[in-house]
């Protein structure tokens, strides 16, 4: 089955290519309805783009975001353990424009103006918009760590935005030698994909497995639990027994101050030095939010959780990591099922219409090795409070000791759910 | 089809009627949150996620209903079902069971599928008409479907005490087929 899986991926890309073509002619003869600019071009800001154009097609969509492909985040672990190439998650904006008509201005927005309503780029163009979806993903907190900023990440990769850091990740995983030390600083709450490092220390042991037997991971963790906990270790000790070493917060795991040129991690009552150290930053709301005046006290966007209209500015609406969603994680498929509730929201606000009632989605699979997958879902809908909160009695996480029958079935799951995300985002 | 209209209708109606939690969500606002997983408009580009586009509406709802009440097993889609009321499924049917067909388009061994072929015609062809696409009613459409999703699914249907309600035809059918051949069966529908 492996081998055709493989094979089937290139052609695959054409089906859907070719349905969204048949199923959606996006050519508007009518007049324009409405201006939206899309600010950031992620899996929230991509869908909203896409479902704006599907909700009403008279609306002229413009996103701003500088990159010509995008980079996924999610399976870009796959990318450290070398089980997957990272032009398998890039994919270029081009179909958004093709498909959808789409207009893509590759610059970066420097400035919003939520009063005049306009957003300037960095080569000095005005974009006017009637409303505007933000969608600016995560900013790293560089002053949070002692000896994190900037300058560290070329030592000290964070990897958490994927692309070039992925790769200087992977290319330091590989030259290091057996019996080396891996240490991963795992972010406190709320960041941007909550199981992300315990997959990517998965992923690590998986390729360190193979390679390099002798080696180690630690793990120093910000806070005391994290996603998926029970499962993930349940994985470790079944398939990297005495490898992976977790140790949370309360038990010295708060990290003071890390030294990228000793490659050394300094807690309370230790001194770590590390072969390999990649620290994943404390994070809050994307520069151009905070810019904006987006932002509340906590670094986040506060929204109208129905329409995902900043509660500080009018006509703004945010979306993805950057927003306050309720009880919705900070992950890519939460942030297209955001972007669909939105642009649903802003084609029925354009057009005078009552703001239909949303539905929300979350599914979230991470990869212990190849073959070995668990998730997590959760369907959401809006209390009578106006806030995000899942619905009772439903979704929840993978059984503990499940088969390696069931495990492999979530793994497949999980590469076929890239493939989607990937395509109903992008495609 | 004309039997699909009415039998829909009755049961949306019925349904209405019992439900006292009736939420006002749309068939496309709900259906539209599943596109992450199950892609654009239910037309899968994963290997092991079934496409939902043209699906008849009461294999929709009833695979749903099963899911739901954990007599269908699944991996992840007994979480999900829960979470519906029973309109939604139904409204969520009507959406998938209105999008356009898009079949599977993967490359294939000649002759795995000849002997995919020759096991479809002993064992599948009474029901399974039109080497799989036909639709109609309670019978889901199969050929140009996944092949991953089908091997899986025929593989769960082997297993003793996994739930997997199926015609008693089928489940013997699928008796004592090795991986091999269902790997053949699988990618045999799926060339379609």
């Amino acid at each position: 089955m492996l081998n055709m899986k493989r094979r089937n991926f290139i052609k695959a890309g054409g089906v859907v290519a070719a349905a969204s073509l048949a199923g959606f002619p996006f050519i508007s003869f009518g007049k324009s309805t409405g201006r939206v600019v899309i600010v950031g071009g992620g899996y929230g800001g991509a869908t909203a783009a896409k479902y704006l154009r599907l909700a009403d097609s008279n609306i002229e969509v413009t996103l701003i975001e500088p990159k010509t492909h995008y980079i996924s985040c999610p399976m870009s672990n796959e990318v450290l353990a070398g089980e997957r190439n990272i032009s398998s998650i890039t994919v270029s904006y081009q179909a958004l424009n093709t498909n959808y008509g789409i207009n893509l201005v590759h610059q970066m927005a420097t400035e919003i103006d939520p009063v005049q309503k306009n957003v300037r780029t960095a080569d000095g163009r005005n974009f006017p918009y009637d409303r505007l979806i933000v969608s600016p993903g995560v900013d790293f907190r560089w002053d949070a760590i002692a000896g994190y900023d900037e300058s560290a990440v070329a030592a000290m990769p964070h990897a958490w935005n994927a692309g070039n850091q992925t790769l200087l990740l992977r290319k330091q995983l590989v030259a290091m030698e057996d019996g080396g030390l891996v240490i991963i600083i795992a972010p406190p709450n709320p960041f941007k994909c909550p199981p992300g490092p315990y997959e990517r220390a998965s992923q690590i042991a998986h390729y360190l497995k193979q390679h390099k037997p002798k080696s180690k991971i630690l793990i120093l963790d910000q806070k005391d639990k994290f996603s998926k906990q029970g499962l993930f270790k349940q994985g470790w000790k079944q398939h990297y027994a005495g490898m992976i070493e977790w140790i949370p917060a309360s038990q010295d795991g708060k990290v003071l101050a890390v030294h990228p040129d000793k490659m050394m991690i300094e807690t309370d009552f230790e001194e770590h030095e590390g072969d390999v150290i990649n620290v994943i930053p404390p994070q809050k709301a994307g520069k151009i939010a905070q810019m904006a005046g987006l932002t509340d006290k906590t670094g986040w966007c506060p929204v109208d959780q129905k329409t995902f209209e900043s509660t500080i500015h009018k006509d703004v609406h945010i979306i993805g990591d950057a927003s306050i969603a309720g009880k919705m994680p900070k992950s890519g498929y939460a942030a297209s099922s955001q972007a669909k509730v939105c642009a649903a929201a802003v084609a029925a606000l354009i057009n005078g219409q009552t703001v239909a009632e949303p539905s929300y989605v979350n599914t979230c699979y991470s990869l212990i090795t190849p073959n070995h997958g668990v998730s997590v879902s959760a369907i959401y809908q809006l209390n009578d409070e106006g806030n995000i909160v899942s619905v009772k009695g439903a979704g929840g996480l993978s059984p503990m000791d499940a088969s390696a029958w069931e495990r492999e079935q979530e793994a497949n799951h999980a590469h076929s759910w890239i493939r989607n995300i990937l395509s109903d985002s992008f495609g | 089809m004309l039997r699909t209209i009415i039998f829909s209708s009755v049961l949306v109606s019925f349904l209405a009627i019992i439900s006292v939690n009736a939420t006002e969500r749309s068939a496309t606002t709900l259906s539209y949150a599943c596109a992450g997983c199950h892609g654009t408009a239910g037309v899968s580009a994963g290997t092991s996620i079934p496409s939902l586009a043209g699906l008849p509406s009461e294999y929709f709802i009833e695979a749903m209903q099963k899911f739901k009440n954990g007599k269908r097993g699944a991996t992840i889609m007994d979480r999900i079902a829960k979470a519906y009321s029973n309109e939604e499924i139904v409204a969520m049917a009507g959406f998938f069971e209105q999008q356009t067909w898009v079949a599977a388009s993967i490359e294939v061994d000649a002759e795995v599928v000849a002997q995919g072929q020759t096991i479809h015609e002993d064992k599948c062809a009474r029901c399974h008409l039109a080497a799989g696409k036909y639709t109609e009613y309670r019978l889901p459409r199969i050929g140009g479907q996944w092949a991953d999703y089908l091997y899986f699914y025929m593989k769960n249907a082997q297993i003793e005490g996994f739930k997997q309600p199926q015609p008693k035809l089928m489940k013997k059918s699928l008796e004592g087929l090795t991986e091999a051949e269902l790997t053949a069966l699988a990618q045999f529908y799926a060339a379609q």
